[in-house]
């Protein structure tokens, strides 16, 4: 509590407190910790026909019943692993692209004037604002074989006749950088408005001139806030499941479709749930960077 | 007879052995005072060395590591904030953004559950009492700096404490405003009769303000004392130091005669008041204010007066007074401020004369560290 | 654009690139929701059928009422949890726990929603067999689940403004009498309320966003809009959801343009606690 932290008074307060930090913290232990211990139990039961579709884990006559079967599963079928590494490489390259499209205009707008700056700024959040699923839709009607790309490539000559753009990993890519570009251009934002002016000033009055400048100073410390951008793209798009269904074909095997199908098509939740404790475990290591990154996003900001 | 020099007179607040830690790091550091019922105390010190941690362990906002504090002869360990007969005024004021300024002077003495009709007239005499009558309706943001200060002494005035505490009171205000302030801080405090404990880093307003100043460094007390105490005897070189220029020389004493002092540096002889029983240690300073010195073209006819001989290095003009940089014949740079008795600028020296500086030997304050 | 690392020029494109690249789609969805054709490919005319078709489509219109009940319940609960949880963090000093505690607080923001929403349904399941609570799902349980995870959300935005106040605020209400309990309600919550409404308005857009996790926890009985649209939009493009679309950037572009006008007002009586 920093300052006056240790104060005997507190005491009296100790029921407030109580209050204050036990609400959330038995609703947080009930409706998101518990959930992650069933899901792993149910990840070593074997499916069954029946409500629910798994055996019991406990059982009277023969104790603990625990099975490996669903993770040995998820090493001999194909699917799995070509959806897990077919989810890594769409999330990369999407989040790669984010950057690239993100960091320019992260960058400009940090250098407008000041009055442009929020304008811009509300311009780049406000697509958030409205429905995420309709906005994926969206580009169902721009990528279809009659859609605005097409016509566009068609007026233009580049194609002779429409190409199949729609449902394609290509497509799941555009949707993935269309949706999450926002969540890269904020943290570039932070770090790259911060950016003292006369920092660039000073290195481009060393020689060099502002090319030099950006690569000597702007780009290395804009390091956190492409990290933290890339993470805020790159762990949600890892688990995607709206926009490969929509935008993706039938082998657009990304890791959060396949355990949806797992679940509602072949209804074996067992296995749906080890497929998602594998994914919590994939996930860890980019979630533990971020969370380092924005700690000392934050000490730096103090 | 001041109630600090009375040993029959009963402290108002008692701090004894008074210590705090962060963290293993003692930022108020065993430190013990007496303060009396009225007076306005001063706490001065460097940044950092511990007078706001010490005002907060007084104000409840923290707990100590060891050590005690009573107020008007009740013990305030365990004693929360809102339990204790003290009131704070912040150094960033702390107004309440969402209240106006009434609402801010009145949340004391609602907190306290008075009548309505009550906590009416006393919020209106305390508004005049800092000269914002016609302010009450605004919010702290429509306030100019110095207005937001008198709201904020206002609301910590308003429950009547026993003792008010003041972080840096004037520490945001600029220079004008800052000593007009201070006059009506210590006419406030005087009407009141409420004990004022001031902390500051700013000697002079110590000195302007306080019936005592306890000198702080590291933690501890290095000095405490009445302004003129301090100023004249300091016991330190870092007390001498901190108030005003000051000059020091390093020297030895004779054996053979304790107020003869030789200079260490320049082998000059400096007159002190012969001391008294205890021995003096090898090594100690010898310091004098730069307007206890005369700075003359003639050496001094008087006895017993320490006399080195040197020449003007530059001379600033104040107006009232002139500052002397002198460099003396055995090399070593004093400062001498000598006041413009005489309109004439042709009788005072100038660059590069050779001068006689002397000072008699009570102006000597001897140093031991 | 003084101090460019690259041209103005570059920038100035690179900007222009990217704001089409986010407008160009909706608007064209929104113009397609005035062609008279029911396919996509030709434009035969201007025509509001497809508007008319959405108000009669009751189905559509159940699943935005129940959408919009559950956001609006959903963003309540969790405004107030996730401000109790940012009040837990940054003023309550270290108590048991409190590292786990910080990190399922943290976790829903980049959990996947496939994972969250399968989590939540076993754990229902479960419950239902274990205590009989809930039977059967529907909006309860959807509810619940939106709650757990936009609290989170709620949480980060109201810890950032409770970091950026001056705790000398609450140390004078302190000083002055109040008791801790007392200080929250006098001086915190009235100055964190503007992120409490900020918080509010994120919880009830990612409750009406959310598809997924609503799929999971949902009964057949409560199908939200979302879940609508996508049986809908998952066999193909059909107009009367871009009509829907179209009315769905209205409301959402009036109702920022309103919070933008409260909140500016808000900000202009509330924020002098905050330290820039
Ligand atoms: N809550 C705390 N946790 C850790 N260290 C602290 C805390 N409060 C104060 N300190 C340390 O204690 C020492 C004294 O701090 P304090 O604020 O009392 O100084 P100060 O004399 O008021 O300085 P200033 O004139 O700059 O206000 C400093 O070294 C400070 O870093
Ligand atoms: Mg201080």
């Amino acid at each position: 509590m920093g300052r006056g932290g240790s104060a005997e008074w507190q005491r009296p307060e100790r029921q407030w407190r109580r209050t204050v930090a036990g609400v959330p913290y038995l609703w947080l232990l009930v409706f998101f910790l518990a959930p992650f211990a069933i899901v792993l139990r149910i990840s070593f039961a074997d499916p069954l026909i029946g409500q629910p579709p798994f055996t019991p884990l406990h059982d009277e006559a023969q104790g603990l019943q625990l099975t490996a079967d669903n993770y040995r599963f998820l090493t001999e079928d194909d699917l799995y692993w070509v959806s897990y590494l077919k989810s890594m490489r769409i999330a990369l390259v999407a989040t790669l692209l984010c950057l690239l499209i993100g960091y320019p205009m992260a960058y400009g707008i940090a250098r407008a004037r000041p009055v442009w700056r929020n304008v811009l700024l509300l311009l780049v959040m406000l697509p958030f604002w409205t429905s995420f699923l309709l906005r994926v839709y969206a580009w169902m009607g721009m990528l279809s074989g009659q859609g605005v790309v097409n016509k566009a490539l068609l007026a233009l000559g580049l194609v002779d006749q429409p190409v199949q753009i729609l449902y394609t990993d290509f497509a799941v890519c555009l949707g993935i950088v269309y949706t999450y570009l926002p969540f890269m251009i904020l943290p570039l934002y932070a770090v790259l408005e911060r950016l003292d002016g006369d920092l660039l000033d000073a290195a481009a009055d060393l020689g060099g001139g502002p090319r030099q400048a950006f690569l000597d100073i702007t780009l290395p410390l804009s390091a956190p806030g492409v990290v933290a951008g890339s993470m805020l793209v790159f762990i949600p798009a890892l688990g995607e499941f709206v926009i490969p269904s929509l935008l993706g074909g039938l082998d657009t095997l990304m890791i959060g479709r396949t355990l949806y199908d797992e679940f509602f098509i072949n209804r074996d939740w067992p296995l749906a749930s080890a497929v998602a404790s594998v994914l919590v475990l994939i996930l860890v290591l980019p979630i533990v960077v971020f969370q380092r990154v924005s700690q000392l996003g934050r000490e730096a900001a103090r | 007879m001041n109630p600090w020099e009375d040993p029959a007179a009963e402290p108002f607040i008692r701090i004894k052995e008074l210590r705090k830690s962060f963290g293993g790091v003692a930022a108020v550091d065993g430190v013990s005072l007496d303060i009396y019922r009225g007076e306005l105390f001063a706490i001065l010190g460097g940044s950092g060395c511990g007078k706001s941690t010490l005002l907060r362990l007084l104000a409840g906002f923290e707990a100590p590591t060891s050590g005690e504090v009573r107020i008007d002869g009740s013990d305030m360990a365990g004693r929360p904030p809102f339990e204790r007969p003290t009131n704070m005024m912040f150094q960033s004021y702390a107004l309440f953004p969402h209240y106006t300024v009434a609402d801010n002077v009145a949340y004391g003495l609602r907190k306290d559950g008075l009548g309505k009709a009550e906590i009416k007239e006393r919020v209106a005499e305390l508004l005049e009492l800092v000269q914002l009558q016609e302010f009450g309706r605004r919010k702290p943001r429509q306030l100019s700096g110095g207005q937001q200060q008198r709201v904020a002494l206002a609301r910590a005035l308003a429950k009547r404490p026993k003792v008010l505490l003041l972080d840096e009171p004037l520490a945001a205000l600029d220079r004008n405003l800052r000593e007009r302030t201070q006059f009506e801080l210590m006419g406030i405090q005087e009407r009141l009769g409420i004990t004022f404990i001031v902390v500051t880093h700013d000697q002079e307003e110590a000195m302007t303000l306080a019936t005592r100043i306890a000198v702080m460094d590291a933690g501890r007390f290095v000095q405490v004392g009445t302004p003129t105490e301090i100023y004249e005897y300091p016991n330190s070189r870092f007390v001498a130091d901190f108030f005003g220029t000051i000059n020091l020389f390093e020297g030895r004493a004779e054996a053979s005669d304790p107020s003869r002092i030789i200079c260490a540096e320049t082998g000059a002889l400096i007159h002190v008041e012969p001391t008294a029983e205890r021995p003096l240690p090898d090594v100690l300073f010898v310091a004098v204010r730069p307007e206890k010195i005369r700075i003359d073209r003639e050496a001094p006819a008087e006895q017993g007066m320490t006399v080195l001989r040197g020449t003007v290095e530059d001379m600033a003009y104040y107006g009232n007074h002139s500052v002397y940089r002198v460099r003396t014949d055995q090399g070593k740079l004093v400062q001498v401020s000598s006041p413009n008795a005489h309109r004439s600028a042709e009788l005072a020296p100038a660059g590069n004369e050779p001068v006689h500086l002397s000072w008699p030997r009570d102006c000597s304050v001897v140093l031991t560290q | 654009m003084r101090r460019d690392g690259r041209s103005p020029t570059f920038l100035f494109s690179c900007l222009c690139f990217g704001f089409a690249f986010l407008y160009v789609p909706i608007l064209v969805m929104i113009a397609y929701s005035f062609n008279d054709s029911r396919l996509m490919s030709v434009w035969t005319g201007f025509s509001l059928r497809w508007y008319g078709a959405l108000w009669e489509n009751e189905r559509i219109i159940d699943a935005a009422l129940l959408s919009l009940r559950i956001a609006f319940v959903s963003a309540t609960l969790a405004t107030a949890l996730g401000t109790l949880a940012a009040l837990a963090i940054t003023r309550m000093g270290r108590f048991r726990g409190r590292t786990l505690f910080s990190g399922m607080l943290a976790a829903p923001l980049v959990m996947p929603e496939v994972i969250t929403g399968l989590s939540l349904l076993m754990l229902f399941v479960t419950l239902e067999g274990a205590v009989g609570w809930p039977s059967g799902r529907g909006a309860d349980t959807i509810t619940i689940a939106h709650v757990t995870f936009s609290m989170a959300y709620v949480a980060v935005v109201v810890q950032a403004r409770l970091m950026g106040l001056d705790r000398a605020l609450e140390e004078a209400a302190m000083d002055l009498g109040c008791r801790p309990m007392g200080v929250t309600f006098d001086i915190i919550l009235p100055l964190i309320a503007p992120a409490m409404l900020s918080g509010w308005l994120l919880a009830f857009t990612l409750s009406l966003d959310d598809l997924v996790i609503a799929s999971f926890v949902s009964g057949p009985e409560s199908s939200t809009l979302p879940m609508v649209i996508y049986s809908k939009v998952r066999l193909g493009i059909t107009p009367d959801v871009n009509a829907l679309a179209a009315v769905i950037v209205a409301i959402v572009g009036i109702g920022i343009a309103v919070a933008g006008w409260l909140m500016a007002r808000m900000a202009r009586t509330g924020s002098a606690g905050v330290r820039s």
